[in-house]
């Protein structure tokens, strides 16, 4: 019991004389070590960090699209028509005078809004899905994992243009064809996830300390099986971006003349003999966005993987 | 040493397996005193284990099931309590330590955010109070820098240090029973010293009782006030640590006894063994499940399964060498 006491009064007057960022410090200190590691692990690969960069521009224009962009999204010069880049238009106009750099910074945004929509909704519903299943195992996991199959049977992009068929023509319709199509794959990751960790024996000491099988799922089970969920996203990202953009080309999604990127490409393409620079730039955009998400994913499996850690 | 905290009675488990039904538990009938420390020892696959998983009823369906029997706490009937309540005392009335403590906390949360849980979840502290209590707790267990080991991850551990930090998680809530299964066998001969002092040292701070459950001998012989030896899913003898040793009845006692390497053996000496194996208990030997192996096999053993009989005060065995006397 002396102990006790003094072990408490150390603890006392030691968080009386440090400030409120000082205890912050203090109390989250094992994990400030680990994220530092993290970082200096994810310096040593320039291919990660150029995937970084990329990507950490693209949400910066996204953001801040307005103050980029010197011409309106849907803004019209019937006077400037497929002209060729020059100082006025960087990236020249398409076939009804829209500045195609000013409409790249702003699809950006759609394109962003797209890739967090779809990413986050298969992730929650991969992860409910994919846990429940994993944890509960049997006729349960059965079932969910044969829907989860008949989902994953199907071609995404024929389903998916299904879904937007069936809705009408707009982003969020995309968004919802694509999410419905995306989350098997998380589904799947998660309850593999899930089959190995359940199996371990701090799942089987929080059930000895009385946790309910949601504590235990939402406490013990999804944080362990965070990293490949971290690592999936960010590989999907650039596929989903691209995958809408495929959508909006074919002619589901946005509406011609929206600057959207598929879209964009979508409608240069009428001109691409004699005006290059349209589906030129704009294709280059969704390439870089979508090679930066790649390289990100790729060296975050490598720093996450704890396998190739020490 | 008077008060019954828990009593089970003819506790039957089993394990439905593609092989057939295991009977991993066959009538178990046991008393856990209040503030006893009592030992269950026996080989691989007896049943310790699944007889501390049966009382905080953590068998996992499928496959195992308790089919049969009752265990009783303070009056109330675990097996007829609702899961929400069993959760209630799971880790607050008993609470349990495992064999390895370093795969039994979860890797991504610090050691005190684990122990700070227990508390979140019996006791609805806040977590701040919870985190202090939990320092205050691995403090309470001897731990050198409490603040520190609390803010460490489990790989930054040892083993003994988490193992004192598994029974600081399982003390947490002051537990009336506290259930340690094989808690030293992954540790090393001087930290397993130091844990089993421990526990002896907060087992009289903290007055709970301590269903200890090991396969050496050694460890019984150190911390238990008394000790059940099991055999094949049968508790066989029941008695005080004392007359184990200096009188053990059961004819598989007297083997298990015979066969620890004694230090004052002369050299090239054979260890003395109990011939056989353990029997499979999908069809385990009728009547006495020992007789195939046992030396003083009699007839009767192969018909009748014997009772767990008090032959001396306080000294109980299931054997029909004796029981046959007092009838």
């Amino acid at each position: 019991m002396i102990i006790m006491a003094t072990a408490t009064n150390v603890t006392v007057t030691e968080q009386k004389r440090k400030g409120a960022i000082g205890r912050w410090m203090e109390y989250n200190e094992s994990r400030i070590k680990e994220f530092r590691y993290s970082v200096r692990l994810f310096l040593k690969s320039p291919m990660t960090v150029i995937g970084l960069i990329i990507v950490l521009i693209f949400v910066l224009v996204a953001i801040f699209a307005p103050y980029l962009a010197p011409y309106g999204g849907m803004e019209r010069n019937w006077y400037q028509v497929l002209k060729p880049p020059s100082d006025q238009h960087y990236f020249g106009t398409d076939d009804m005078g829209g500045d195609v750099y000013s409409r790249i910074i702003w699809g950006s945004q759609i394109s962003l809004y797209i890739g967090i929509g779809i990413v986050m909704s298969a992730i929650i519903v991969g992860a409910i899905v994919g846990s429940v299943s994993g944890y509960f195992g049997g006729i349960i996991d059965e079932l969910m994992m044969r829907v989860t199959d008949i989902f994953l049977a199907f071609p995404a992009l024929i389903l998916a243009m299904v879904v937007c068929a069936a809705l009408g023509r707009s982003i969020e319709n995309v968004m919802i064809a694509l999410a419905i199509t995306w989350w098997p794959a998380y589904a799947r990751i998660i309850r593999g996830q899930a089959l190995a960790i359940r199996e371990q024996k701090y799942i089987e000491a929080a059930r000895a300390i009385g946790g309910s099988s949601p504590h235990i799922i939402l406490r013990h089970l999804l944080p362990n099986s965070v990293s490949p969920i971290i690592i999936q996203a960010s590989m999907d990202f650039g596929n989903v971006i691209l995958t809408a953009a495929a959508l909006s080309f074919i002619g589901y999604g946005a509406q011609p003349g929206a600057a959207e990127w598929g879209r964009m490409v979508s409608d240069g393409s009428q001109f691409m003999m004699s005006s290059p620079w349209i589906v030129t730039f704009t294709g280059l955009a969704i390439l870089i966005v979508c090679l930066g998400f790649n390289l990100l994913g790729d060296g975050l499996r490598d720093i996450i993987d704890p396998k190739m850690r020490r | 040493m008077s008060e019954i905290l828990i009593s089970i009675k003819g506790l039957k488990t089993n394990f439905y397996t593609y092989a057939g039904v295991v009977k991993a538990l066959d009538g178990i009938d046991l008393d856990i005193y209040k503030h006893e420390t009592l030992g269950l020892v026996g080989e691989t696959g007896c049943g310790k284990s699944v007889t501390a998983l049966s009382i905080i009823r953590l068998i996992q369906w499928p496959p195992g099931r308790i089919d049969e029997g009752s265990i009783t706490m303070n009056g109330r009937d675990l097996m007829k309590l609702s899961n929400h309540d069993m959760r209630e005392i799971r880790g607050n009335k008993i609470s349990m330590i495992f064999q390895e403590p370093m795969t039994s906390f979860n890797p991504v949360f610090t050691i005190g955010d684990q122990i700070a849980e227990v508390l979140i979840l019996h006791q609805k502290m806040d977590k701040k109070t919870a985190y202090r209590r939990a320092i205050e707790m691995l403090a309470f267990t001897g731990i050198p820098a409490p603040e520190r080991v609390a803010k460490s991850y489990p790989h930054e551990l040892s083993g003994g240090m988490l193992q004192r930090g598994m029974i600081s998680m399982a003390l947490a809530c002051k537990p009336a029973l506290l259930i340690a299964d094989e808690p030293t066998t992954a540790l090393d001969v001087t930290i397993e010293a130091q844990i089993l002092e421990l526990m002896r040292d907060l087992k009289t701070k903290t007055g709970s009782s301590i269903l200890m459950i090991t396969h050496d001998l050694g460890v019984i012989a150190e911390v238990c006030d008394r000790v059940g030896v099991m055999y094949a899913g049968n508790i066989i003898e029941l008695s005080s640590v004392k007359d184990i040793f200096d009188h053990p009845l059961h004819p598989y006692t007297i083997g298990l006894i015979g066969s620890i390497p004694k230090l004052n053996q002369e050299r090239g000496m054979q260890l003395e063994t109990i011939p056989g194996s353990v029997p499979n208990l999908i069809s385990p030997p009728s009547g006495c499940r020992f007789h195939p192996r046992c030396k003083k096999a009699m007839d009767i053993c192969k018909d009748k399964k014997p009772k767990l009989t008090e032959i001396e005060k306080g000294h109980m065995v299931a054997c029909h060498l004796y029981t046959g006397k007092v009838e």
